[in-house]
Order: C-alpha cells, then sequence, then structure tokens
C-alpha cells in the first residue's frame, strides 16, 4: 500500500501552474527523497498533502483513504517550510500547545521525549524567537514527531543545521522508520545527506514529476568508474580514448567506464609515461544522477 | 466532532490562559464601569450595567453599558486569530484538523468564554466602584439576570461574527478590530434605527445581534432571554457557515 498516492494532482496560483498532472507513489515504510530545483513545486506538493492548499484539480490520498480523513491526519507529522511557532510562547509551551492540538494523552511527556530526542531539553523555558535557525530547526523536527506520526512529512529539515545537528536528525529518522515503520517524505537541497537515508526517490521539475525511482534501481542506473589524476590529463584522455570504449574528462581527472579493465589502467598510463597521482573506483552519486535527469529533460522539452 | 473540537479546545485554552491580552481586557472590562461611573452623574449603579428602556438611536450614556464587552472580546479575538496566521501555527492547526469548521467552532467558543469572564468583570468593577461611591443598587433582581443571561446568550452570535472577520481578514488584525467597533457597537443597526424608530418595524431590529443586545436591558424577561438565544444561535450558524466557508476556499499557507 502506498502511504501517499496522489492522481493528476494540480495547483495553479493565478492561472500559473506550480504543481502539474501530479502522480506521486508513496510507499509504506519507505524514505522518499523528494527532489527538485527552487521553484519546482515541491513545497506546493507537500502542503496540498497537508490540507494547506486547495488543490485545482485531481486526488490526493493517505493510506488509501480520502486525505481528508481525520483518523490519518491526526497521525502525520509535519514540518514545512520553517516551525511555526508563537515567537512570544516559549519552546515548551509551543509544544504543549501542537501536542494538544494533536490529542495526545499524556502531552507533557510526550514533549519531553522528543526534545530529549533532537538534545534540546535545555532550551525547553526558552522564548521561541530567541532561539537560533539551527535550534528552530531541530525543534520543528521535534514538533513533528509529537504524537508518534505515522506518516512525517519534512521540507528541508536540514536547513541550517550544523553537523552534529543533521547528524542528529538523521539518525532519529532512520531509526523511526526502520523500529516504527514511519514513512517519511523529505525534500531536501543537501542531496549528500538524502542519499544516506532515502529508499525512493521522486525528481520534481517545473510542477512535474519526472521521475520516481527506488534507491536500489537508482544505485543500478549508476554506473562505477574509475577516476584517475594524472600529471598530464589531456595527454591521459587522448591515451585512454584509444583504449577504452567510455572515457570522460571529468573535473579535475579523468573517468573510466569499464570496470573489467580497471586494474590495467595504472599500468596503461605508466607504459605511456603518464604519472597517476590519484586512482579510486568511485560511483555515479544522487547529486549527479539528479543533474542528469534534468539534463535529459531539459533536452527532452528543448527537442519538443 | 466534540472529540476533535476538544483537542482544539484545549490548545486555544491553554494559550488563551497565556495571553497578556487576555488579562489586560479582563482589567479594562473592570476599569470602564468604574470609569464611566466616576464620571456619569448616575444615581444607580446598575446603569451602567444597561438601560431600563431600549434606545435604539444612542444618546449620551447610550453606549455605556455592559454591550461594550463585545468590543473588547471582538478586539481579543482579532489578536487570537491573526496571530494564529501570523506566527504560521495555524498550518499545524489545520494539518491536523482537516474538517475547517472545527476551527471556527473552537475560537468561537473562546470568544464566548472570554466574553463572560468580562461580564463577570465589568460587573465586580460596578459594584466594587457603586459601593466605593455609595450609589443605590436597587434593582428587580430578575431583570438584572434575564438581562446578563441575555448578554452572555448573545455572545455566542458576536464572538462568531468575529471569527468570521478575522478568518477573512486573517494577519491583518487592524480589519477585524475596526470590525470589532462597526458591529460591537451596532452602528449598522444604530443606522437602521433612526430611519425605523418610533414606527412599527421597530421591533424587527432584534432579529440583529446588536438589536437583542439592546433590547436585553435591566427590565428584560426570560422572553428577551429566550429571544437573544435564538437570535444569537442563529447568527452564530450563519457566521460559522461563512468562516468554514472561506477557510474551505482559500489556501491557508
Amino acid at each position: 500500500m502506498n502511504a501517499i498516492e496522489t492522481h493528476g494532482l494540480s495547483k495553479s496560483y493565478r492561472k500559473i501552474p506550480a504543481v502539474q498532472n501530479l502522480d506521486l507513489h508513496v510507499p509504506e515504510g519507505s524514505i522518499y527523497g523528494f527532489i527538485g530545483e527552487n521553484g519546482s513545486g515541491k513545497s506546493t506538493t507537500e502542503k496540498l498533502i497537508c490540507g494547506l492548499l486547495v488543490p485545482t484539480e485531481g486526488e490526493i490520498r493517505l493510506y488509501d483513504k480520502p486525505y481528508t480523513d481525520t483518523e490519518i491526519r491526526s497521525r502525520l507529522g509535519v514540518l514545512i517550510e520553517n516551525p511555526a511557532y508563537f515567537p512570544n510562547s516559549t519552546v515548551y509551551q509551543n509544544m504543549m500547545m501542537q501536542a494538544m492540538n494533536l490529542d495526545v494523552k499524556k502531552p507533557h511527556n510526550d514533549v519531553r521525549r522528543v526534545l530529549e530526542l533532537v538534545n534540546l531539553t535545555s532550551v525547553a523555558g526558552r522564548k521561541f524567537k530567541e532561539c537560533s535557525l539551527g535550534m528552530k530547526q531541530r525543534i520543528g523536527v521535534a514538533q513533528s514527531l509529537l504524537g508518534n506520526p505515522r506518516l512525517l512529512i519534512l521540507d528541508e529539515p536540514i536547513n541550517g543545521l550544523d553537523a552534529d545537528g543533521m547528524r542528529i536528525v538523521r539518525e532519529t529518522l532512520v531509526d523511526l522508520n526502520r523500529k516504527y515503520g514511519v514513512t517519511i517524505l523529505i525534500s531536501s537541497h543537501i542531496l549528500g545527506e538524502l542519499s544516506k537515508i532515502a529508499t525512493h526517490y521522486g525528481i520534481i521539475r517545473q510542477g512535474t514529476l519526472v521521475r520516481e525511482v527506488p534507491a536500489s534501481a537508482m544505485s543500478e542506473e549508476c554506473r562505477n568508474f574509475v577516476f584517475v589524476k594524472t600529471n598530464n590529463n589531456p595527454r591521459a584522455l587522448q591515451a585512454l580514448r584509444g583504449k577504452y570504449a567510455q572515457v570522460e574528462p571529468n573535473a579535475d581527472g579523468i573517468r573510466i567506464y569499464n570496470e573489467e579493465e580497471s586494474a590495467n589502467v595504472s599500468g596503461f598510463l605508466f607504459e605511456n609515461g603518464i604519472a597517476v597521482s590519484e586512482i579510486s573506483f568511485q560511483k555515479v552519486g544522487l547529486e549527479e544522477y539528479y543533474l542528469q535527469t534534468m539534463t535529459e529533460r531539459k533536452e527532452v522539452n528543448k527537442n519538443g | 466532532m466534540v472529540k476533535r473540537v476538544r483537542s482544539l479546545l484545549s490548545l486555544d485554552f491553554y494559550r488563551l490562559l497565556r495571553t497578556p491580552i487576555f488579562y489586560f481586557m479582563l482589567l479594562v472590562s473592570a476599569a470602564v464601569p468604574t470609569l464611566i461611573l466616576l464620571s456619569g452623574n448616575f444615581e444607580n449603579a446598575w446603569e451602567v450595567v444597561s438601560q431600563t428602556a431600549s434606545p435604539f438611536a444612542a444618546s449620551g450614556g447610550g453606549y455605556a453599558s455592559i454591550s461594550m464587552i463585545f468590543i473588547f472580546a471582538g478586539i481579543l479575538l482579532s489578536f487570537f486569530i491573526s496571530h494564529d496566521f501570523k506566527s504560521g501555527f495555524v498550518k499545524n492547526i489545520f494539518t491536523v484538523h482537516a474538517k475547517k469548521q472545527d476551527y471556527a467552532v473552537s475560537k468561537t467558543v473562546i470568544g464566548v468564554f472570554s466574553s463572560a469572564c468580562m461580564i463577570v468583570m465589568y460587573l465586580i468593577g460596578t459594584v466594587v466602584t457603586g459601593l466605593i461611591t455609595g450609589k443605590s443598587f436597587e434593582v428587580s433582581i430578575i431583570g438584572l439576570l434575564c438581562c446578563v443571561l441575555s448578554k452572555l446568550a448573545l455572545s455566542v452570535g458576536f464572538s462568531a461574527l468575529f471569527t468570521m472577520i478575522n478568518v477573512f481578514f486573517r494577519r491583518q488584525f487592524g480589519f477585524g478590530i475596526a470590525g470589532a467597533f462597526v458591529f460591537g457597537t451596532g452602528m449598522l443597526v444604530m443606522t437602521a434605527a433612526a430611519g425605523l424608530a418610533g414606527t412599527a418595524m421597530e421591533p424587527l431590529l432584534q432579529i440583529f445581534l446588536y438589536g437583542s443586545a439592546v433590547t436585553a436591558n435591566l427590565s428584560a424577561n426570560v422572553l428577551d432571554v429566550f429571544t437573544s438565544l435564538v437570535c444569537s444561535l442563529a447568527w452564530a450558524g450563519v457566521y460559522t457557515g461563512v468562516s468554514n466557508f472561506i477557510l474551505k476556499h482559500r489556501d491557508i499557507a
């Protein structure tokens, strides 16, 4: 079963489309990385799913029920754009209000639990407006965990976090997903961080879903290659192109897409009088995969 | 629905009781009858609660009545609702509460509760100042009771009205406050009354909230309480319906 499913979902602002005919499928128990450029429609989609925007067209279903279903909505943890709290109330008061909103049975205990999860019990008595950006983000993540959610929708949750903050959030999310089967829809520009946890990806461009792919399938699509740096890259490139079919210059080195022959690369270059300063096995990462997908899409659009 | 609204109510009450402006409005509610009694030429302390007749077209001390708490409740609700939208907390609310009418109902209940507290403070202010200044307290107890109960009943309609205005204007609480003054002082009804006073049409003004509020004076009886309640609930239904419509058809954030 899909935790989130949309059919032909569209949203326009004054006839300008923000999301068009979107068919999203977020499998139950997955961590779904939702990626796209700025203004591509990620936040709009998430707001639509949360019922904060009125769709122009289309249908949204959560766990195979209409998205207005009260029971499901009360098990939804959300952080969209930034934590929405009363600036003059304390962190604790704000979280208590959200816990009450969710009808949590023992709100005080739950607030303490989630603040401990993100290492922020010490700021509970601080006014929300006095918290740093990083703290606010972590508070937002903590807030989304109130009431043991079944589905988390997180929009850029690691924005503004330091390395330690990112690690805490990442570990918390993975824990929730693995231990309690919480489904997570997460959008982020920090693709390296996202690739550490996502089990599925959805790529959106100009309000249209370009590709939906499980991380395992993406991994197969992402080819392995040998990366070499030499004392004379142009010469090395020329020599390697004579021997291997797929050789590409890349940044300050060269990529050879031929695993079987990779062991011979170093020897081959040495025989040609080229000194190797670095050689390693690598794999196309999420960022590159994403950029390739976007480039392909742009070309498809350009060619009509 | 009760369960849904209950969770929203617990949140709203938690917040209300930690909102300084709520306590400020309570103080204002107690201070107003004090100031009126001290500045006006009243022999009977209860005259600041209401008149014994029903002057639709207010003149002089016509406004000096407990009906002013409707304005205070309107101002309080304007701050309360606009801050929901300004802070963005409204996103948390509507993510959980898919049924938009819950929001309007909860805010109306908050308005009624605040109005009830303000009525009590207004009465306390009246009694204390009356005692200090040695005013007379002669009054028909039933009339006073019916008057206060009518105002309480009408606070349902007024709270729903102010909720609707603020749901429409959202962050712009200035409009909400202006609405509190326009409707809380019964400006529209007063204007209509100027043309209808003394005619056979005058009783029709009672179908409006402020019309009922004016009629519910110190000589009110059980029928007036009933009339106020029916009028209030009917308008509350209309205003809550409109609030729900606005919330359902407009983007929240």
